[in-house]
């Protein structure tokens, strides 16, 4: 009985604290220089048709490219500013709330909870219930998400854990250099290089996945593979589409539906098949039993609803790994080695630091976390080619952003990396790969960095992974590939690019909008 | 075996699987940020100690909190900050929100000088979200990202008044 009291009085003054935060930050709005707080009413509107709404924005009828949606966004920032509120299609979409403003992402992101809410990938869900798989870490949300994340946080999120597979994703860069100087043409060129390096994602991904080596520059490749490289890329292709498509196949199957299922259904019974030989499925499999022992022993109750999720959602981890793990790998590889070789001066010096690394043999995960230079080129390439224009949230409590006032449960979409990530104004000389600027903060003290940092710079960029509890759990492994990729290719080569400028195109994850064709001198 | 010495072993048995778990399984209780190799602990989930768990693998740790109120708890060397607020339960409003992934600053914690030189110095991924923290301090990290040792033992850590902006306020 006391026990139950205190677990109420517990929860209750959570509850309280969260009031007494969202009471003061309104007070202080209220209190600053801007005006009274304004109702959700008046946050302003694209120009909307009477029952079209905006929808024809999206058509080609108004010359909509489905790779320009951030271009899209842009502009309506451009024309309403730091927020506007925009309903697709009245009656069939819901109102959306979008927000650029670095301040609004600094409140969003001091006031996540322990269950941050996003919206599930809506065409995945239903396409994944009609395979029969579960719908994903991606889709779920509250408690069940909560319990899944603790696990797959564990695994993917520790250092200790992500470190114990450097030594492997190092040499399946040395293999890629390898292929790749077996496959320079006559211009120092490697034919389809895009899908090299989708190849050395695939490669990657397998070994943290599946902890197998697929054999993608061996040679002995098994048939499959091929299916499922040309396939993610299918698979990418259609969700773009199916993401700005107005939402007909919650309705009836459309083709574009269709072709999504048949190519899930592919990759997941292939991943099924795969799954057998997984030491890491059996190390999630052992974690998820402990947690929901765990579970058990506290709240009995709890564990049959979440008992017959969490083992099928287990098994659908490793199909989102090996799907989330390439496409996205491979196009922030692309934009990387691109920024490098039009920034020559920069390679230079990246590559010092690389060889200083090398000789002193300190090349193992921990290491790698400290090359500054190295970590700093990552995060003026993430400014310079956002893999995404930002994360999407759906509200727990009211919020005042940019002076209006945002009910709970609004869908918000945080899009700050497309407004500013060439903007001025928190960027200096924003159009430049400038690794110095993330590299100031031993010129400043600790007070001044910090002051730069969250009025500047810090919020305006959300980077390609998200932010806060459900930020992407991949994204450790996903820096480590791309690094030692660049540890060994730099080592062995200088990169340089003679074809049109690539710029970033958006198709669910941002991609090169020209193949990316380098050129490879053996130095 | 005689039939005495078989109670006493039994005796002992009884008692001995008493004692709580060291090891992994205690660690599930909270985001598991030991530092060993991965598949060597998940191999002994259960790992039993043969002898007592000594004073000598503990040091004693004082926290103060948001409000100011001390808290003084012993803790084991090798865990985190975070570890140690988990494992005693004590309750720190959005303290470690992400669960030691570096996902957020909520676990921003100062310490004194003299401690604070002891440290390792952080790695990358943590000197970006604290970055991004409220009131940085010269001698500021990430409580789930620092482990303790033995001279460690009787520091103070301190959790910053706010973690609001202090601009707001």
């Amino acid at each position: 009985m006391l026990s139950c009291l205190q677990k109420a009085s517990r929860r209750r003054s959570f509850d309280y604290f969260k009031v007494i935060c969202i009471v003061r930050l309104q007070h202080a709005q209220v209190q600053s220089k801007e005006t009274a707080v304004k109702d959700f009413s008046e946050i302003p509107q694209p120009k909307s048709l009477p029952i079209l709404g905006t929808f024809l924005d999206y058509t080609k009828f108004r010359g909509f490219n489905v790779a320009n949606l951030s271009n899209l966004f842009k502009a309506r920032f451009d024309e309403l500013g730091p927020i506007y509120k925009e309903t697709i299609i009245p009656g069939l979409s819901e109102p959306t709330v979008h927000c650029f403003s670095p301040q609004d992402n600094e409140k969003l992101f001091r006031l996540e909870s322990r269950l941050a809410n996003r919206d599930p990938i809506e065409f995945l869900k239903v396409v994944r219930e009609r395979i029969g798989v579960p719908s994903g870490l991606v889709n779920i949300q509250g408690e069940e998400w909560y319990q899944l994340r603790r696990i797959v946080n564990e695994h993917f999120l520790t250092n200790s854990s992500v470190w114990s597979y450097s030594k492997d994703i190092h040499e399946v860069s040395e293999d890629f250099v390898d292929y790749i100087s077996r496959s320079l043409d006559s211009n120092n060129e490697v034919p389809n290089f895009a899908l090299a390096l989708n190849k050395w994602a695939l490669e990657g991904a397998g070994v943290f996945s599946l902890d197998t080596r697929f054999g993608m520059f061996t040679g002995e490749v098994e048939e499959h593979l091929q299916e499922i490289v040309d396939n993610s890329n299918l698979m990418f292709q259609l969700m773009a589409e199916l993401t700005v498509a107005p939402p007909f196949w919650k309705y009836f199957e459309t083709k574009q539906i269709r072709i999504l299922i048949f190519v899930l259904d592919l990759l997941s019974r292939y991943y099924a098949l795969k799954q057998c030989q997984a030491a890491q499925v059996a190390a999630i499999k052992k974690q998820r039993d402990i947690l929901l022992k765990r579970i058990k022993e506290k709240d009995p109750e709890k564990l049959t609803k979440l008992e017959k999720l969490m083992t099928k959602e287990v098994d659908i981890l490793v199909s989102d790994m090996l799907g989330g793990g390439v496409d996205t790998t491979s196009n922030a590889a692309a934009f990387m080695l691109y920024i490098m070789a039009v920034n020559p001066d920069k390679q230079e010096i990246l590559r010092e630091e690389i060889k200083t690394a090398l000789q002193s043999g300190k090349v193992d995960g921990k290491s790698l976390q400290r090359m500054k230079y190295l970590h700093a080129c990552a995060l003026e390439a993430q400014r310079m080619f956002p893999l995404t224009p930002g994360t999407s949230r759906r509200l727990p409590v009211d919020v005042v952003l940019s002076g209006y006032n945002v009910p709970a449960g609004t869908r918000l979409l945080l899009l700050s990396n497309v407004a500013h990530h060439k903007n001025p104004e928190y960027f200096d000389q924003p159009e430049s790969f400038l690794p110095e600027r993330w590299l100031e903060r031993k010129h400043k003290s600790k007070q001044e960095w910090s002051n730069f940092m969250s009025t500047r710079s810090g919020f305006a960029m959300i980077g390609s992974f998200g932010m806060g509890a459900r930020a992407c759990p991949g994204r450790k492994f996903a820096m480590q590939e791309v690094h030692y990729l660049l540890i060994s290719l730099l080592s062995r080569y200088k990169v340089e690019y003679h074809h049109k400028p690539i710029k970033p195109h958006f198709r669910l994850v941002t991609v090169p909008s020209e193949e990316p064709q380098f050129t490879f001198i053996p130095l | 075996m005689s039939h005495r010495s078989f109670s006493v072993f039994r005796k002992i048995f009884s008692e001995f699987s008493k004692l709580p778990l060291r090891g992994v399984a205690i660690k599930q209780q909270t985001a598991y940020t030991h530092k060993s190799e991965l598949l060597a602990s998940l191999q002994q989930v259960k790992t039993f100690h043969t002898t007592p768990i000594v004073a000598k693998d503990k040091i004693t740790i004082n926290l103060i909190d948001r409000k100011g109120e001390k808290h003084t708890t012993s803790a084991n060397i090798d865990d985190t900050i975070l570890d140690v607020v988990l494992d005693n339960e004590l309750n720190f409003e959005s303290f470690g929100v992400c669960e030691g992934t570096v996902s957020c600053s909520t676990c921003h914690v100062i310490f004194e000088d003299g401690v604070y030189s002891l440290l390792e110095e952080p790695l990358m991924d943590e000197m970006d979200m604290l970055d991004l923290a409220c009131g940085l301090t010269e001698t500021s990290r990430l409580g789930c990202q620092v482990y303790l040792t033995k001279e460690m033992d009787n520091c103070t850590v301190t959790l910053p008044r706010e973690i609001t902006d202090a601009r707001d306020v």
